[in-house]
C-alpha cells in the first residue's frame, strides 16, 4: 500500500486542484484554483469528508469554463486592426479575466477509503460516503500510485456505467486508458483482465462494450 | 478427491450434460483452443469420485447473436478480441464420461452417475493412465499388453488379453493405416502372454518371416524368428510336382505343405466362392443338388463328365442343365489351384488342428497364389475342421466336466474379413458361426479389415474389442460403431486420427474408448516381447513340463542355438 498519510494530512498539496462549490452523494462540482487548470477527464480525484476519517474517491466527468456571472456571456477581446492579440496575448492584455472567468469540474462519487482507530489507511472500499464532500474542501488529483490501487479491483465499473448525466462510454474508457498508463508494461494485461470484467458487466449490451475497448485502445 | 493436479493442466468446469448424452465442459484453461484436441483422455475430480472420460468434440460458443453478426477485427492482438474471449465467446468442450473411480477402491467402474455442476476436469495425467490402463505385466505372467501409448504422453496404454479372447475382435482401418502392425503386436502378446491358440490366415505373407516395412525403413520380423518352435508356419502347395519339370522351392522354411482334396470341398464352401468364381445363384444352388446324387467326390465325378452326362444329371436332379454345366465350367478353376488334388486324406489338416490344442500357433501361408480365391477356399476348409473338432471337445468337456479335457482357447486371425462375413453368406459360412456363437466352443477371430461395411451387422455387433486405425468412408465408420453405445462423439474422434501409427481403441478388452499412438513393431519390441522367455521346441506346451523338465529344456535350447 503506497504511503499517502502525509498528503492527506496536509489540506492544500501540489496536487490540489479546485474547491467543492456544489455537493451531492452521488457528485459535486468543484472550482478549479487556478483558471483552465482543471483535473483531466477521466482523472482519479478524491476530498476528505467532515470528519476528517474518510476520503471519498471520484472520477472527473465533466470540466468547464465561463464567466462567474451564469447570465452573461463571454464576448471577445482580441481588439482591432494591428491591435489583435490572440489566444495567450489576451489573458496578458486583460489581466482582470482571471476574476471574471471560473473553471469548473463535476465528478461522479465511485468509493471512499475510511481510516481505522489509529488513523491507519484501511482499503478502498467501493460504496458511497456516508456523507456528502462538503463545500468548499480541497480537492485533490490523485497520482499514479493511488489510481493503481484504486482500480485494482473492478467493483467501481457498475457505479461508473449507472453514473448519471456523464457520458459513461467515454468516461470508463479514458480512466481505463489511464489505469493502463499507470501500469507501465503491466497495463496491457489489466486492460484485458478489466475488460473482462467490464464485458461481464455489460454481457446484454455488446456494442456498448465494444465502443468503450475500442476507445480503450488509442 | 484428493488430488494435486498442475494447473497448466485445468481444462475447465462441468456446466450441464447428461449420462446418455455426456457432459459439456467450459473451457476455462489459460491454453489457447487451438491447443486442446479431441480424443484426449481427461479426469473429473468429484467429492469421494474420480470420473474419466473421453475430450470428443469442441465447439465454439457466443453469448449473444450480436457478436457474431458484428465480429471484432481479424487484428489477432485486438483488446476486442482479446477481452471477449472466454466472456462473449468461449469453448465449449464435449466429454464422454465412462468410468468412476471411488475412494478406497483399486480399479474403476462403468459410470452410472453424473458429476455435479461446475466440477473441475483436468486433462489426464500419467497417474491416470495407470489407474485406468494399468501396465504391461506379460513377462510376469500377467495378462495385462501394452499397446501403445496416449497422444501426448509416454505412459503405456494396456490392453487386457484374457478378456481380449473371450470375444471375437476386429481390427479395421484404410489400407496402410498400420492394420497389420497393430494385428502383429497383438498376435506376439498373444502368443507371449499364452493366452491363446491362435490360426493365422496369412494372405500376403507377413506373419511368419516378417515383411518389408512400408515406410522403407526395414525389415519388419513375423512370429516366427521373434518365437521359434512355438509358431508353425505352413504353407499351401505353390506348384503341381512336375510342373515346369521342378518343384519350385518354397520360399520360407515351413513345417508342412497343405493340400486340398476335392472330396473335402463342401457346398457351403461354394457359396461362399460365389462372388470370386462369379456363379449366379441357381448355379451354386445346384451344387446341393450334385452333392446329394453324387456323394463325397461329387466335384471330381461333376469335372469328369461330357455334356451328355451332364445333361443326365441335371434331369436325374432336377437341376437346371445351364446352371449345371455353369457350375462345372467355374469348379474348373478349383482344379486349377496348385494346392488342389482330385482326392486326399485330411491328415494334414487334422495335424494342424491337433497342434493348436496343444498350445502351438499356427501360420498359413499362401505363397505366389495369393489369390482370393485359394485364400477363401483354404481357409474356409480349415476353420470348418476345426469348428468341428473343437464342438466335440466342448461338449466332451460339458460332459466329464475334466480341467484336462477343457479345450485350449483358439483365435482365428483372418484378412479381408468383409469377404467371409458379407450379409449374403455370413450365415451360412462358418467364420459367420463362429463370430455369433463359437465364443461358447472356446474359438474366437480377430477380424482385420478395410471395409467394415461390407461385414454383416449382426456379426459386427458381436465383436468385442475393436481397434479401430483412420477411416473415411461413412459407411465404414457406421459399421465400426455397430453395437457401441455413445458412439456418436467417438465418430468425430475416429475422423480425426492421423493416419499412420494412430488407432483408437475401444469394447470389451479395454476399459474405456482410447486414443492411442501405436507401440513401434521394431528391435525395441522385439527385445521387450521375448524377454525373460525360455525357448520352446517341443510340442508338450510348457506348462505340462515339471521344473527339472522346464531346466533342462532350456540347457538345451541354449546348446541347440549357441553350439
Amino acid at each position: 500500500m503506497p504511503d499517502l498519510t502525509p498528503d492527506i494530512l496536509t489540506p492544500i498539496t501540489e496536487n490540489s486542484v479546485g474547491e467543492v462549490v456544489e455537493t451531492s452523494l452521488t457528485g459535486y462540482i468543484a472550482q478549479t484554483y487556478e483558471l483552465d487548470n482543471p483535473p483531466p477527464f477521466g482523472g482519479l480525484v478524491r476530498v476528505k469528508d467532515k470528519s476528517g476519517r474518510c476520503l471519498i474517491y471520484g472520477a472527473v466527468y465533466h470540466s468547464a469554463t465561463g464567466g462567474i456571472d451564469p447570465g452573461r456571456r463571454a464576448s471577445v477581446r482580441a481588439g482591432n486592426g494591428s491591435q489583435r492579440q490572440v489566444d495567450e496575448q489576451v489573458y496578458t492584455a486583460n489581466p482582470q479575466l482571471n476574476r471574471l472567468l471560473r473553471t469548473e469540474f463535476g465528478v461522479v462519487v465511485l468509493g471512499c477509503r475510511k481510516l481505522d482507530e489509529n488513523g491507519q489507511l484501511r482499503p478502498i472500499s467501493y460504496i458511497f460516503p456516508d456523507y456528502p464532500p462538503p463545500l468548499h474542501y480541497s480537492v485533490s488529483l490523485c497520482q499514479s500510485a493511488e489510481l493503481i490501487e484504486f482500480t485494482d479491483s473492478p467493483q467501481y465499473l457498475r457505479t461508473l456505467l449507472r453514473a448519471a448525466n456523464a457520458p459513461v462510454e467515454e468516461l470508463t474508457a479514458s480512466l481505463l486508458r489511464r489505469g493502463a498508463e499507470a501500469r507501465g508494461k503491466d497495463g496491457r494485461e489489466w486492460l484485458v483482465s478489466t475488460g473482462k470484467n467490464l464485458a461481464r458487466l455489460l454481457k446484454e449490451d455488446y456494442d456498448r462494450l465494444r465502443t468503450i475497448l475500442e476507445k480503450c485502445e488509442v | 478427491m484428493s488430488s494435486n493436479r498442475k494447473p497448466e493442466k485445468f481444462l475447465g468446469v462441468i456446466t450441464k450434460g447428461s449420462l446418455g448424452k455426456g457432459l459439456q465442459v467450459r473451457i476455462r484453461t489459460h491454453l489457447s483452443l487451438e491447443r486442446i484436441q479431441t480424443g484426449q483422455f481427461v479426469a473429473i475430480e468429484c467429492e469421494g469420485v474420480r470420473f474419466f472420460g473421453l475430450l470428443t468434440d469442441i465447439s465454439l460458443e457466443a453469448t449473444t447473436d450480436s457478436i457474431l453478426l458484428d465480429p471484432p477485427d481479424e487484428d489477432t492482438s485486438s483488446l476486442v478480441r482479446e477481452v471477449l474471449h472466454g466472456v462473449f465467446t468461449f469453448g465449449d468442450a464435449h466429454v464422454d464420461n465412462r468410468l468412476a473411480l471411488y475412494e478406497g477402491e483399486a480399479a474403476p467402474r462403468p459410470v452410472r452417475s453424473v458429476p455435479s455442476h461446475f466440477t473441475p476436469v483436468y486433462i489426464a495425467e500419467e497417474n491416470d493412465f495407470d489407474q485406468v490402463f494399468g501396465s504391461e505385466n506379460l513377462a510376469e505372467g500377467g495378462t495385462s499388453f501394452a499397446i501403445g501409448k496416449p497422444l501426448d504422453m509416454e505412459i503405456d496404454i494396456c490392453l487386457d488379453l484374457e478378456k481380449f479372447v473371450e470375444r471375437s475382435n476386429g481390427i479395421f482401418g484404410k489400407s496402410g493405416t498400420g492394420k497389420s502392425v497393430l494385428t502383429r503386436l497383438i498376435l506376439a502378446g498373444l502368443i507371449r502372454g499364452n493366452i491363446c491358440s491362435n490360426l493365422i490366415f496369412d494372405m500376403h505373407n507377413e506373419y511368419g518371416e516378417g515383411s518389408q516395412a512400408e515406410n522403407k525403413s526395414g525389415f519388419m520380423k513375423g512370429l516366427k524368428p521373434l518365437f521359434g518352435s512355438r509358431v508353425m508356419v505352413w504353407a499351401v502347395r505353390d506348384q503341381r510336382p512336375g510342373s515346369n519339370g521342378h518343384h519350385a522351392p518354397a520360399r520360407v522354411a515351413t513345417d508342412g505343405e497343405l493340400i486340398i482334396g476335392m472330396n473335402q470341398i463342401e457346398v457351403e464352401d461354394i457359396l461362399l466362392l460365389r462372388q470370386e468364381l462369379d456363379l449366379n445363384q441357381t448355379a451354386a444352388e445346384s451344387a446341393y443338388l450334385l452333392r446329394d446324387k453324387l456323394g463325397e467326390n461329387w466335384i471330381s465325378n461333376l469335372l469328369k463328365m461330357d455334356s451328355d452326362e451332364v445333361r443326365e444329371i441335371a434331369e436325374r436332379t432336377g437341376a437346371n442343365v445351364q446352371s449345371v454345366s455353369a457350375l462345372k465350367r467355374k469348379l474348373e478353376a478349383i482344379r486349377r489351384l496348385p494346392f488342389v488334388e482330385e482326392s486326399w486324406k485330411l491328415t494334414n489338416l487334422k495335424d494342424i488342428v491337433e497342434n493348436l490344442a496343444r498350445g502351438k500357433h499356427v501360420i498359413v501361408q499362401f505363397g505366389s497364389s495369393d489369390s482370393l480365391l485359394g485364400y477363401m477356399l483354404v481357409a474356409n476348409i480349415l476353420t470348418r475342421l476345426l469348428h468341428d473338432e473343437y464342438r466335440q471337445k466342448v461338449e466332451k468337456y460339458n460332459r466329464t466336466r475334466n480341467v484336462a479335457d477343457k479345450p485350449r482357447r483358439v483365435m482365428i486371425t483372418i484378412e479381408e474379413a468383409h469377404k467371409f462375413l458379407t450379409p449374403e453368406v455370413a450365415g451360412q459360412t462358418i467364420f459367420g458361426t463362429i463370430a455369433r456363437e463359437m465364443r461358447k466352443y472356446f474359438v474366437t477371430l480377430l477380424v482385420v479389415d478395410q471395409r467394415p461395411s461390407s461385414i454383416d451387422s449382426e456379426v459386427m455387433s458381436q465383436i468385442g474389442t475393436r481397434i479401430v486405425a483412420l477411416i473415411n468412408d461413412e459407411r465404414d465408420i457406421e459399421a465400426v460403431f455397430t453395437g457401441v453405445s455413445g458412439s456418436s462423439g467417438l465418430k468425430t474422434v475416429l475422423s480425426s486420427l492421423d493416419s499412420r501409427q494412430q488407432a483408437l481403441l475401444l469394447g470389451h478388452a479395454a476399459p474405456m474408448p482410447v486414443v492411442l499412438r501405436t507401440r513401434p513393431y521394431d528391435e525395441a519390441f522385439y527385445k521387450q516381447i521375448t524377454a525373460g522367455m525360455g525357448a520352446f521346441s517341443s510340442s508338450v506346451s510348457w506348462e505340462d513340463l515339471s521344473e527339472e523338465e522346464q531346466e533342462e529344456k532350456i540347457l538345451e535350447e541354449e546348446k541347440d542355438l549357441y553350439g
